[in-house]
């Protein structure tokens, strides 16, 4: 794998170079102006392969590679980055220096996601069943077990709050929703279907919880109250088509999700999780995945798989200003964008 | 030496009923072409003879080899650091190599290299071990007596005795047909009445749906149980899967194999067992050296695998396959308590937990989940037809979708989507039915008095199937059932009824049906008549 650490900026819209019109590329100083990191993973997608972690500017510059035959992807992140390397968890700074594994245990664990005071690591282990949910408080490094029962709990995500945690469950022989305090009391079922529902994701407010189900015979993003009311169905996907993943955006009530349909490929779409509207931001031949917002939520850094290559691709919510981050790796995939004022830790590059 | 005549595929067959007696009785299920067998090959008189000599029975000792090495010489291969190699037929080793040696007067350097010794070496073993259990000489003859000397062989802990005997004796009850290196084909004879034998503690270890080919690959669980069940494709056609799997050199196996066609489902280990069906290697080498409870090692531990004949990158899949991988599914999740849900039922490479979600591109996994939780042996019904216009009108039609503000009222049971193709406006309304009238409820304005006929909008298929509408007209109140679970797309007629000009008109929609599916409460038209 070659990694270009001199990475450039180039543009794949229709308007040249010169003609920085609002509606194309972004400019040297936009891109400039641009917060925090952009980190994403390369291959692994075979389980014999690595995966190793890389990060760029969002302008293109300081692109280094921080691992590197480990399977390395970043969960979250505050003062340090939270990520998953091999079965641990592991806080380091913004280089990935000072590594510091949490809760080390055998049997793997991942999904990492801070509390949001950034007093807890809450995640998933498999060390001690088949999958539960545990927290560990970063200054005492007291283990707490917030699940237990054999079928299994997944996918924790914080309320905006920090008091009740949202995850996946399949203790009724099915995968529902459940929301939880965060001390693990007052476990309660949000949803009750065969097709599982996986992933939920707060909104910024609190109010809502996005997650994928397939109850209507494919995947698809749906969004419920967080007092398990009002459920709708909020992205759909075609017949041979399903809804991969989704983001919410970091202050409005917007979602970005990708529907992979088998022939065509993956496209971008944002909804409105209160106005029950969506709207497509990939054209009819873009192949567009994995969508993250910047810390600002003024755009969103994706995966753009251009003549068999992906690339790092910049847009606006509205789809404008479309802007390829070059960096030359291969089988580059899942970018997280990610706020320098929450990472600059010791790093020193 | 008589000849039979029994049924050969591209792997081991199981012979029940065909033979000893050597009918030529072919099972059905396996309906391949049927070749003479020639019994008195070089390696079957090795084994009449030792068995003869040494007073045991020759099936048993066919059955321990076969079990042992498939009837391939074990060459001293270690496949464990710290463990005594293996040699010959019936893979002697250690201190039972030294045992054997000794009782036929051979040296372990003969035994461990040629096979006629190392067959004569485990039958005078094996009639040791008779004699230590006490099975009388003149009773030697009845499988049935053998168990507890099965389980002196092989040097095996406590927990492997009774799984070893069980295994012999349950290809001994059924019988097998096995080919040889040299074309030959080695017959392990049917005693059904040692089915009696077989262990019990194999039940709800093994499913119904399949035919029993077992495979030598396979060890202990440890302390696990099967928790997830794992999706795999061969990459190949059934037959040499189930072939390979069953190779001992091959050194992989899976717990199933279903067919193309889904006609056959091979178990090849039972599912107290595991099968090696993780690569023992997965991320070994990237692991700093460490050993990881994630490896492939451990993921078999407490996964069940499931082969299917057929390659990853074929564009469809079989649908009599998909069912009986479905069915199968079905059964051992409900068998082994295990969740019905897409973290327990897995595909083979998609145990990373970054792509958990993204199973292959071209198994049908959604709907394959669907029909394994929900039950349903059929592929789901088509969603989303192409929206259909609204029939022909003479006269004023009048239309209320449930987005129109001072029209539509229902509770919040009724969830909005927006999903459905065929929809009338931005959206709808649906929930489940229940035991309550919960009704949503469209307010209709007529400017002419008149017969009307009123319609339903239905945005998509499969809704409920028997939907109670009510119709508020001059004359009084009429309630009517519908099916619209195939309606998707259409304006379901309601009937023709008289109504005044006027701005009271009611529809409502209840939610009290013993239908199957959600409610839909999209839009209502009138249609003068």
């Amino acid at each position: 794998m070659r990694f270009g650490v001199g990475a450039v900026l180039l543009f794949v819209a229709a308007a040249s170079c010169r003609d920085a019109s609002p509606r194309g590329p972004l400019t040297a100083d936009e891109r400039s102006a641009l917060p925090g990191y952009v980190y994403f993973s390369a291959g692994g997608h075979h389980a014999d392969d690595p995966s190793p972690l890389y990060r760029v500017r969002p302008d293109g510059t300081d692109a280094r590679r921080l691992t590197q035959d480990e399977r390395a992807y970043v969960g979250d992140a505050k003062d340090r980055v939270a990520l998953t390397i091999d079965d641990d968890i592991v806080l380091a700074d913004a280089a990935l220096g000072g590594r510091q594994v949490i809760a080390p245990a055998p049997g793997f664990d991942w999904h990492p996601r801070f509390s949001p005071d950034g007093a807890w690591v809450l995640f998933e282990s498999a060390r001690a069943s088949f999958r539960d949910l545990y927290k560990v408080q970063l200054a005492t490094g007291e283990l707490v077990r917030l699940t237990d029962n054999r079928e299994g709990n997944f996918d924790a995500a914080w309320s905006p709050d920090g008091t009740k945690i949202a995850f996946a469950s399949s203790r009724h022989g099915q995968l529902d929703l459940f929301v939880m305090n965060a001390d693990g009391s007052a476990q309660r079922r949000l949803t009750s279907h065969t097709g599982d529902s996986i992933k939920p994701a707060w909104s910024a407010d609190g109010r809502h919880i996005a997650f994928i189900s397939g109850r209507d015979t494919r995947d698809e993003l749906y969004v419920i109250g967080a007092d398990g009311n009002g459920l709708t169905k909020l992205g759909e996907a075609p017949a041979h088509a399903r809804v991969e993943r989704f983001a919410w955006h970091p202050a409005q009530p917007l979602v970005a999700y990708t529907v992979r349909a088998q022939q065509t490929g993956s496209k971008l779409h944002v909804a409105h999780a209160t106005k029950h509207t969506s709207w497509r931001l990939s054209k009819k031949s873009d192949d567009h995945f994995d969508p993250s917002w910047s810390p600002d939520g003024q755009f969103l850094v994706l995966v753009s798989k251009e003549e068999g290559k992906n690339r790092l691709l910049l847009m606006r919510e509205d789809g404008e200003r479309r802007t390829t981050l070059s960096v030359d790796v291969d089988e580059l995939w899942l970018p997280r964008w990610v706020d320098s004022m929450d990472v600059e830790g010791s790093d020193e590059a | 030496m008589n000849k039979t005549s029994v049924l050969v595929g591209g792997a081991v067959l199981m012979l029940a009923a065909c033979v000893p007696e050597g009918d030529g009785q072919v099972d059905g299920r396996l309906g391949v072409a049927v070749p003479e067998v020639d019994e008195s090959s070089p390696m079957a008189l090795m084994f009449e003879e030792a068995a003869d000599e040494f007073d045991v029975p020759v099936d048993l000792l066919k059955a321990i080899s076969y079990h042992e090495t498939q009837l391939e010489p074990a060459a001293g291969a270690v496949e464990f650091e710290g463990q005594p190699a293996p040699y010959g037929l019936f893979a002697l080793r250690g201190d039972e190599l030294q045992l054997a040696s000794f009782l036929i007067g051979s040296t372990v350097e003969e035994v461990m290299s040629a096979d006629d010794l190392n067959v004569r070496a485990a039958a005078a073993l094996l009639s040791t071990y008779a004699d230590d259990a006490g099975i009388p000489r003149d009773q030697r003859g009845d499988v049935t007596l053998w168990k507890d000397a099965l389980e002196k062989m092989g040097d095996l802990d406590d927990d492997m005795r009774p799984v070893f005997s069980n295994e012999i004796l349950s290809i001994v009850s059924q019988g097998l047909a096995v080919p040889l290196a040299d074309g030959s084909t080695m017959i392990i004879g049917r005693h059904a009445e040692a089915q009696e034998m077989v262990e019990t503690t194999s039940q709800g270890l093994r499913s119904s749906l399949a035919t029993w080919l077992p495979s030598p690959n396979h060890s202990s669980r440890g302390s696990y149980s099967p928790e997830i069940v794992v999706i795999h494709t061969c990459e190949g056609a059934y037959s040499g899967c189930v072939s390979w799997l069953r190779q001992s050199r091959s050194r992989v196996s899976a717990h199933y194999v279903v067919n193309e066609s889904g006609s056959q489902i091979a178990q090849l280990v039972d599912e107290a067992r595991k099968a090696w069906h993780i690569s023992a290697t997965y991320r070994s080498s990237l692991n700093s050296g460490r050993l990881s409870n994630r490896n492939g090692v451990s993921s078999n531990n407490f996964s069940v695998g499931i082969e299917h004949g057929g390659r990853a990158a074929q564009r469809t899949w079989p649908e009599g396959q998909i069912t009986a991988s479905v069915n199968l599914v079905r059964d051992i999740t409900a068998r082994n308590n295990i969740p019905r849900d897409r973290y327990h039922i897995v595909a083979h490479g998609q145990l990373q937990p970054e792509s958990r979600t993204d199973p292959g591109p071209n198994w049908p996994w959604s709907s394959y989940l669907q029909r394994i939780a929900s039950g349903s042996t059929n592929p789901p019904p088509p969603t989303n037809p192409p929206p259909t216009n609204p029939p022909p009108s003479t006269g004023p039609v009048v239309t209320v979708d449930n987005t129109d503000s001072g029209r539509f009222r229902s509770s919040g049971s009724w969830d909005l989507s927006s999903w459905a193709s065929g929809k009338v406006g931005s959206n709808y309304r649906f929930r489940s039915p229940a035991f309550t009238s919960d009704p949503a409820e469209y307010k209709v304005a007529l400017g002419e008095t008149g017969n009307y006929e009123v319609f339903a909008r239905v945005p998509g298929n499969g809704y409920n199937t028997n939907v109670p509408y009510v119709i508020q007209h001059a004359s009084g109140s009429t309630t009517v059932h519908r099916n619209i679970s195939d309606k998707g797309g259409q304006w379901v007629s309601l009937g023709t009824y008289r109504f005044a000009a006027g701005d009271a008109w009611r529809v409502l929609i209840s939610c009290w049906t013993n239908g199957r599916g959600y409610l839909i409460a999209d839009a209502i038209r009138f249609e003068k008549r």
